[in-house]
């Protein structure tokens, strides 16, 4: 009897557990996929593993003609920013940049800093980058200046 | 055991709050105090419950606002899907409708004639709780557990007796503990929400610094003019494009002549990232001071000063207090005590005309600048019954300082100015 007891005590140990899994959300741990339009061009930025340290950021171009694009991030809770790494064109508007990108934890905002035939444009993007494996992603505002430095 | 369980659930399982910073959920409008097209007005955006769904957007002027209806322009940073639509301001506004097709950050526009004005701002969407679906759910099968094997006559077999109530414990324990531990377990963050931070213990962000200019450098009296802010991050070099709307405006600036016979209480435009502008013109040259008041997200507020000069010859036309319609009136408020001492609350009260309404979230505004410029403040009303408008506030040091009563009313704002001489506290 005191056996049966257990495995009921046990049931519904893991079904409350599950509950509260449930309740507080997915923990698993995603790749960060951002896209943010300007009025020129179109970005998505693909970071595999949004943890501090060395980061590879993939960038894909999917609207305008853009011949470079570098990025910088900043932390605006602490007041840090990281030098502006240059992507290299792997193909056609596919871009990868490897640096310290995010030296540590917490939301980061990433700036794209585009150049073609179009004009130059700063996109930016906030991203979470995390030890623990809790992470949510989403994009802001763009920043744009033409050829000739209006707008 | 169960509830060591839990609370490591949910310390470990808390989802990222929103940040305030510009959201527009359905319930809680997005509200930005504008000087557009030679008004003051305020732009409300009004959430909405789902994407693709609309956000009604409206205008309430709290002067006569005239010219063609301003044009609305709503914008997703994300994909770029542009929405357009006008609006008239009006001290009851008709709102536009603007079909939004997904979450997350926006961009408003607002054109009046040549101005333009960029307001970032986040669609949110509230998830559903999972917690009433694990209440009503655990409950239910607790339910279905025990009629269906009381019908099927199951308790007669002590296994499967003691499996149904195990099952049907299982269901109530989860309800139980959903209905005890939903409130310690944050609600999910809305869809749409910007990232945010469980771990930093950080709080506050570095200060703005601030560089202001007027288009064209020197302004003649009576000539229009841009007063250009551009703010900048101390720590990072980089513009500060994360402020929050602050008692209802990106920037509250005040721009005094050093004599005070001039006041303007405007909130400029925001035109690029961590750039702020609005059109002014003064009748009188000399020397103007401006002090902005704004804040950062997850920071306090923040006063930034600056001056600039106006050249020229006085212009007949001088208007001193920037406002249109019948002349401000001459009630000089009551204090108590009569004759200010410095470091003590002393009660500002004055008469108003009936039918006040609510500007920038409040009642009524006290705007009070010591005679060099140096000291700033804004006081707000503090709820008196009756048609007047009360201030309680602590000068810092004796001496004259220059004060302005200001409050809404149906067509328009007035402005009462007034001096205040504080004396020192008696020595003993």
């Amino acid at each position: 009897m005191i056996r049966r007891w257990h495995a009921v005590a046990a049931a519904t140990l893991v079904t409350a557990a599950a509950a509260l899994f449930v309740v507080g959300g997915s923990t698993a741990a995603r790749p960060v996929s951002l896209t943010t339009t300007g009025t020129r061009y179109t970005a998505t930025v693909l970071i595999a593993d949004p943890a501090p340290g060395q980061a590879t950021v993939e960038i894909e171009v999917s609207r305008g003609d853009a011949d470079s694009v570098s990025l910088s991030a900043v932390m605006a809770e602490m007041g840090h920013a990281t030098p502006e790494i240059s992507a290299t064109e792997r193909e056609p508007g596919r871009f990868v940049a490897v640096g310290e990108l995010f030296p540590m934890n917490g939301v980061w905002e990433l700036s794209i800093r585009l150049d073609g035939p179009a004009g130059e444009e700063q996109l930016t993007a906030k991203t979470l980058i995390a030890l623990r494996r809790v992470r949510r992603c989403s994009s802001t505002s763009t920043r744009a200046r033409g050829p000739s430095g209006s707008g | 055991m169960i509830r060591v369980l839990c609370l490591t659930a949910a310390l470990v399982l808390v989802p990222a709050a929103p940040a305030a910073a510009h959201n527009v959920t359905a319930g809680a409008d997005l509200r930005i105090a504008q000087t557009i097209a030679g008004a003051e007005v305020t732009v409300v955006v009004k959430g909405t419950t789902r994407v693709p769904g609309p956000l009604w957007i409206g205008v309430v002027a709290y002067q006569p606002v005239s010219g063609p209806p301003i044009g609305l322009e709503v914008r997703s940073a994300e994909d770029g899907h542009t929405v357009t639509g006008t609006v008239r301001a009006a001290a009851n506004p008709q709102y536009a409708r603007l079909q939004v097709e997904r979450t997350g950050p926006h961009e408003l526009r607002l054109s009046a004639g040549n101005e333009t004005a960029v307001i970032p701002f986040r669609v949110l969407v509230e998830r559903e709780s999972a917690g009433g679906v694990l209440i009503y759910g655990g409950l239910f099968v607790a339910a279905l557990l025990l009629v269906g094997g009381l019908l099927t006559g199951t308790p007669a077999r002590p296994g499967r007796a003691m499996a149904l109530a195990a099952g049907a414990a299982a269901g109530v324990t989860v309800a139980a503990m959903v209905i005890v531990f939903e409130s310690q377990v944050p609600a999910p963050a809305p869809e749409g929400a910007a990232p945010t931070s469980t771990t930093s213990a950080a709080r506050g962000r570095p200060y703005a610094q601030v560089r202001a200019e007027t288009v064209p450098a020197r302004p003649e009296a009576g000539e229009e003019f841009t007063l250009r802010v551009d703010l900048v991050d101390g720590s990072t070099g980089r513009p500060v494009d994360d402020l929050v709307a602050h008692h209802e405006a990106l920037a509250h600036v005040i721009v005094t002549s050093e004599d005070g016979r001039y006041f303007r209480h405007v909130h400029p435009l925001r035109t690029a990232p961590g750039r702020l502008e609005v059109r002014l013109s003064a009748d009188r040259p000399g020397r103007y001071l401006a002090h902005a008041e704004l804040e950062r997200e997850d920071s306090g507020g923040q006063l930034v000063a600056a001056d600039f000069t106006v050249g020229g010859t006085v212009k007949a036309s001088a208007t001193d207090s920037g406002e249109t319609g019948a002349p401000a009136p001459t009630v000089t408020p009551r204090l108590r005590p009569a004759v200010p001492v410095a470091g003590r609350p002393t009660t500002i009260e004055a008469a108003t005309p009936a039918g006040v309404r609510a500007w920038l979230g409040m009642t009524g505004h006290l705007l009070i600048r010591s005679q060099d410029g140096d000291f700033f403040g804004h006081v707000h009303e503090m709820g008196a019954p009756g048609s007047r408008v009360r201030f309680t506030f602590s000068f810092p040091e004796p001496g004259r300082f220059l004060a302005w009563v200001q409050y809404a009313i149906a067509d328009r704002i007035v402005t009462v100015p007034f001096t205040v001489q504080v004396t020192a506290p008696e020595t003993r």
